[in-house]
């Protein structure tokens, strides 16, 4: 795939727009961006995909968290010229045959009063359970404390996230759902 | 898993009350479908942007926008020139409001002079964000820098810089003082003799706090679009917690009528408070008149910071007296309250929620709203109320340790019941107050030993008590019934966290409808009547009651109908579960749904209303345990456990009552530990997530809740709005604990490791290799 | 009759009491009456235009009240309390 013409000795200015192709939600995109801008603009002002939200725009309040090549990042963080030849899934593209569990079970248990939050947490938590599909309670606060959520004290979501979790397990290995409630909780992540 | 939380049901049972649906708006939240402020694209948008003042107090002494305009993307500039001036004349015919109009203005553009870092001094709209950036900064001004004064009590000194050359001080009896000073009024409390009081006595404890600026911290920033018409019309998209006080504002600080205004409200993504106040959109609608396209604006999180209006810091004396058997007899409280550049710190309901929850014979409350070079305070939840718990309660645990007493025994001794007054004079009417005591004390959190530390740590457990009014203000919706029997709510309360839901749940109560029959949108100001803000714990009680009163009005309608149907007199007409029935021949019903069906053949379409404009207050008490642990050789503070117990009348929808007490206690445990503005000189130095820290996954455990149930006096089901309560309780809950584990009390917030280490060294508590270096 | 509340730093108008029993139906003729029995208390209560002064609130009977002519029974309590205000340049919720 084209990387577009970010490197070009061309621009010369931070204004100049450079072709950017990206695979956004499974779907192949192509979009005029800056180079100062950041992936979070263009996704929100120019393709449309406003639910990934602006917190802080400084990479601290995971609103705008966003799984670039599956990995989750801070799209405040990513420039848009960055993502060239990338995958990218926001929160648009979580549901795909009906709602993706963690949705569900966020809707479930309340997990959510603003909402504002609620992009960036889902996208998070999915990366989560991709790489650690049995998490301990200490494990999600440790990955979602990147994360603010102001409504909830967390409770609910880190309720919806092990209930997800859970979930998945019994579709995929009915067997190993059972004991997932009582699994130790040793305070350490899984490397990812 | 199971839903967490005891549920203390009382008396009657409910179909729909009391149950737990997915609530309407959460489907559009977990697709990224709702729309917040940003989140608004309107064809032609203009992108606009604010240049701010740099000095946290200056003189303007010339504003150059000429190179902005040059750049070749802008389509406007704006500086207060463009904003209309509030002249005297209105200010005289609006009184108080008015007054607090002109600095509403000032806060939005600065005319001549600058009173708060960060405060607005012109703006800019181009076609895209980074140009508009850009153009911002090509924006001169020229300041002349003036003396700073970032300390609410150094403000109360006689020879403090002044901030308002007008501003004097409004005394308890509504009088003026004679001399301008940064003391914007006094509000005093008395009754009985203090001074006899404490000489009667037998121990008295006074103690000194201070609690720092705190931010709300929504994690939606204030974002607005404006779109001014040709003909004078102004659409304006904005996250506000009241549309119509937006349209209001907008109509004021603009000077054009209300009818030319319409507010469309957006989903709000948090607000505590802080998004009541307009900020942008009077600047957006500004500057899409210019340029004749619409604008949309938002702010960066350090504009959020140093440009909205964060929670007042305060100082604060605490005195209080009780006899050997607990009872409490003179209490005195001093109170500043830091309100920012301009007047109006919530000092009145800190005066009166301190010592309002419990029976004290003899006090006196003097209250101080005092101004200083820092953003100008908005509400944030309970607003003034969780700085006056922090001091009271605090003093009321080491009553309760000099009297050897249990704390929460101590509390239900004094605890105020119906009938007992106010600060204010108003007596209580129906509260829970006692019922909440108990229920912590019956609680196994309470009941559990507390679990042991270790040589570096140290485990205690601290418990308080807070309160909030329960406010009603006016609310107006309306119910329309679809062929389908599916019918629409039309409410004007901003939801910030729920509310269509439980609106619905009630309508589908009254009606005997499913929750998902009832579906709830919040209108425009052009769609629906008059709403007050959402706030003040108020929507869930006083739009709740209205729309139960407009199920009464459809119901009532519905039974003509239902009469038709029936080949009978309305009067012969029964209501109940979802369907009518002849009284005297009950095998003749027909169901709500089928009239519903049948309206356009029974007389035409049913439109209903209800209209709330006042009920009783219906005050929320609560009362939080938490168990925390205390490194003694960092000062780090954990919460190890938490239990939230709340009077919430009756739970509509009980996963939302314990969001909210769950929400306020993680907010309360922020402020007590985490949470500050730090200034230096009048400029505040952590402007963001990563130095202004919110309390995060990894920092609080699960949170318990026990929801009790002493219904309201007024309203529907007995029901209490609890939006505001649990934020009261959580500082001196943590500071109590923190005492009970080490012996020492930190009267000071937050309760950063630095503070907690250096108070623990003091006492000779530290433990590790610098404990011996206390003030090194 | 009505019982009035009045504000703390009112007292010394009406000879150090609390509160003060005044005729009157609607909120509007006991303040009438209560001006007339101390009429020191006008300065304290209205401004000029004889509207209420915007640092205090009326409570009957534990509503706010905007409107004066709203009625008052025999047993009904007026309270005449400091605004509580603040926090935001609309009404703000107590």
């Amino acid at each position: 795939m084209s990387t577009a013409s970010a490197g070009k000795a061309s621009i010369n200015a931070v204004s100049a727009k450079v072709l950017v192709e990206a695979t956004v939600n499974g779907v192949p995109e192509a979009f005029a961006c800056e180079p100062r801008q950041t992936l979070l603009e263009v996704l929100r002002e120019q393709l449309g995909l406003t639910g990934t939200k602006e917190g802080c725009g400084n990479g601290n309040c995971g609103a705008c968290c966003v799984l670039l090549d599956g990995r989750p990042v801070n799209s405040c963080l990513v420039l848009a010229v960055e993502a060239a030849g990338r995958d990218i899934v926001t929160v648009e593209g979580l549901a795909t045959d009906g709602l993706h569990p963690l949705q569900q079970a966020f809707l479930e248990h309340g997990a959510l009063q603003c909402g504002v939050c609620t992009p960036g947490f889902l996208v998070a938590s999915k990366a989560l359970l991709d790489v650690n599909p049995h998490p301990t309670e200490q494990e999600v606060r440790r990955w979602l404390a990147g994360n603010l959520c102001r409504c909830t004290g967390y409770d609910k979501i880190i309720r919806a996230v092990l209930d997800a979790a859970s979930r998945m397990a019994a579709e995929t290995r009915p067997e190993a759902a059972a004991g997932l409630e009582t699994a130790a909780d040793d305070g350490e992540v899984r490397p990812a | 898993m199971s839903a967490t939380g005891k549920h203390r049901a009382s008396g009657q049972t409910y179909r729909v009350i009391g149950t737990r649906p997915i609530r309407h708006d959460a489907y559009d939240k977990v697709t990224g479908r709702a729309r917040f402020g940003a989140d608004v694209r309107l064809p032609g948008m203009l992108y606009g942007v604010l240049v701010r003042s740099p000095h946290p107090h200056a003189r303007i002494k010339s504003v150059d926008t000429r190179r902005a305009r040059e750049h070749p993307a802008v389509r406007a500039v704006v500086t207060a020139a463009d904003m209309p001036s509030i002249d005297s004349e209105a200010v005289a015919e609006l009184g108080e409001g008015a007054i607090e109009l002109r600095y509403a203005s000032e806060i939005i553009l600065a005319r001549d002079k600058v009173v708060f870092r960060g405060q607005p001094v012109a703006a800019v709209a181009a076609t895209s964000l980074q140009a508009a950036r850009e153009a911002a900064r090509l924006i001169e001004v020229e300041y002349e820098p003036l003396p700073v004064v970032q300390d609410p009590v150094a403000a109360m000194a006689p020879d403090a810089p002044l901030l308002h050359q007008d501003l004097y001080t409004v005394t308890p009896g509504g009088g003026k003082a004679e001399r301008p000073s940064n003391v914007a009024k006094h509000v005093q409390y008395e009754r009985g003799d203090a001074a006899a009081g404490f000489a009667a006595a037998d121990v008295v404890i006074a103690r000194e706090f201070r609690t720092a600026m705190v931010h709300q911290g929504y994690i939606e920033p204030q974002a607005a679009a404006a779109a001014w018409e040709h003909d004078g019309r102004l659409t304006v998209w904005t996250t506000t917690q009241g549309a119509f006080s937006a349209r209001q504002q907008l109509a004021d600080l603009l000077q054009i009528p209300v009818g030319r205004i319409k507010v469309i409200p957006m989903e709000v993504g948090g607000g505590f408070g802080g998004k009541i106040q307009v900020y942008l959109e009077p600047i957006a609608a500004l500057l899409s008149r210019q340029a004749g396209r619409p604008v949309k604006m938002w702010m960066t999180r350090a504009e959020v910071f140093t440009g909205t209006g964060p929670g007042s810091g305060t100082y604060i004396r605490c005195k209080l007296g009780a006899k050997r058997d607990g009872e409490l007899v003179a209490a005195e409280l001093y109170m500043v309250y830091d309100a920012g550049a301009f007047p109006g710190s919530p000092v009145g309901a800190g005066a009166v929620t301190g010592l309002s929850p419990y029976r004290i014979p003899n006090f006196r409350v003097d209250g101080f709203d005092v101004v200083t070079n820092k953003p100008r305070v908005q509400s944030y939840r309970a607003p003034g109320a969780p700085q006056a718990a922090f001091a009271v309660e605090t003093v009321l645990d080491e009553l309760a340790q000099a009297l050897d007493m249990d704390p929460v025994d101590l509390r239900l001794k004094n605890a105020a019941v119906e009938g007992d007054r106010l600060v204010y004079g108003a007596p209580f009417n129906r509260i829970g107050f006692r019922e909440v005591l108990q229920a912590v004390r019956d609680h196994p959190h309470y009941k559990a030993p507390v679990p042991g530390g270790a040589k570096t740590y140290a485990v205690g457990r601290g418990v308080a008590a807070g309160f909030w009014f329960g406010g009603s203000m006016t609310s107006t919706v309306h119910l329309t019934f679809n062929a389908d029997g599916t019918v629409n709510l039309v409410a004007g309360s901003s939801d910030l966290s729920g509310s269509r839901a439980s609106l619905a749940m009630i309508v589908a109560e009254e009606l005997g409808l499913e929750p998902d029959d009832v579906k709830p949108v919040v209108a425009d100001t052009d769609t629906v009547g008059y709403n007050d803000v959402t706030g003040g714990s108020r929507t869930t009680y006083a739009t709740g009651a209205a729309c139960w009163r407009a199920c009464q009005d459809a119901i009532a309608q519905l039974k003509a109908r239902a009469a038709k149907l029936l080949e009978a007199d309305p009067e012969a007409v029964a209501f109940g579960g979802g369907e009518f029935w002849l009284w005297e021949e009950p095998q003749y019903r027909i169901s709500i749904k089928e009239v519903a069906a049948s309206l356009q053949k029974t007389g035409g379409p049913i439109f209903a209303k209800g209209i709330v404009n006042g009920l009783k207050m219906a005050p929320a008490f609560g009362a939080h345990i938490v168990d925390v642990g205390v490194d003694l050789e960092t000062g780090k503070v954990d919460i190890l456990r938490y239990t939230a117990v709340q009077d919430a009348g009756r739970a509509i929808h009980p996963a939302s009552v314990e969001g909210q007490l769950q929400g306020g206690a993680a907010q309360g445990v922020g402020w007590a530990l985490f949470e500050e503005y730090v200034y230096d000189q009048g400029v505040m130095r952590n402007p963001t997530f990563l130095d202004y820290r919110l309390p995060t996954a990894l920092d609080l455990p699960m949170i318990d809740t026990v929801i009790v149930e002493v219904p309201a006096s007024d309203g529907p089901y007995g029901v209490r709005g609890v939006g505001e309560t649990p934020i009261v309780p959580p500082l001196a809950a943590v500071a109590n604990a923190i005492a009970r584990a080490t012996g020492v009390r930190v009267r000071e917030l937050p309760m950063s490791p630095e503070r907690v280490w250096r108070a623990l060294a003091a006492a000779g508590r530290a433990e590790g290799l610098f404990a011996s270096h206390a003030d090194g | 009759m009505p019982n009035v509340w009045v504000p703390s730093p009112m007292r010394d108008v009406t000879g150090g009491r609390h509160t003060v029993n005044i005729p009157g139906k609607t909120v509007r003729e006991v303040l009438a009456n209560l001006l007339e029995r101390y009429p020191e208390a006008r300065q304290r209560l209205l401004r000029d235009d004889g509207s209420l002064h915007p640092h205090l609130m009326l409570l009957a009977d534990g509503v706010q009240v905007d409107g004066w002519d709203a009625p008052l029974e025999e047993d009904s309590e007026l309270v005449i309390a400091a605004a509580l205000g603040g926090g935001s340049v609309v009404k703000a919720a107590p």
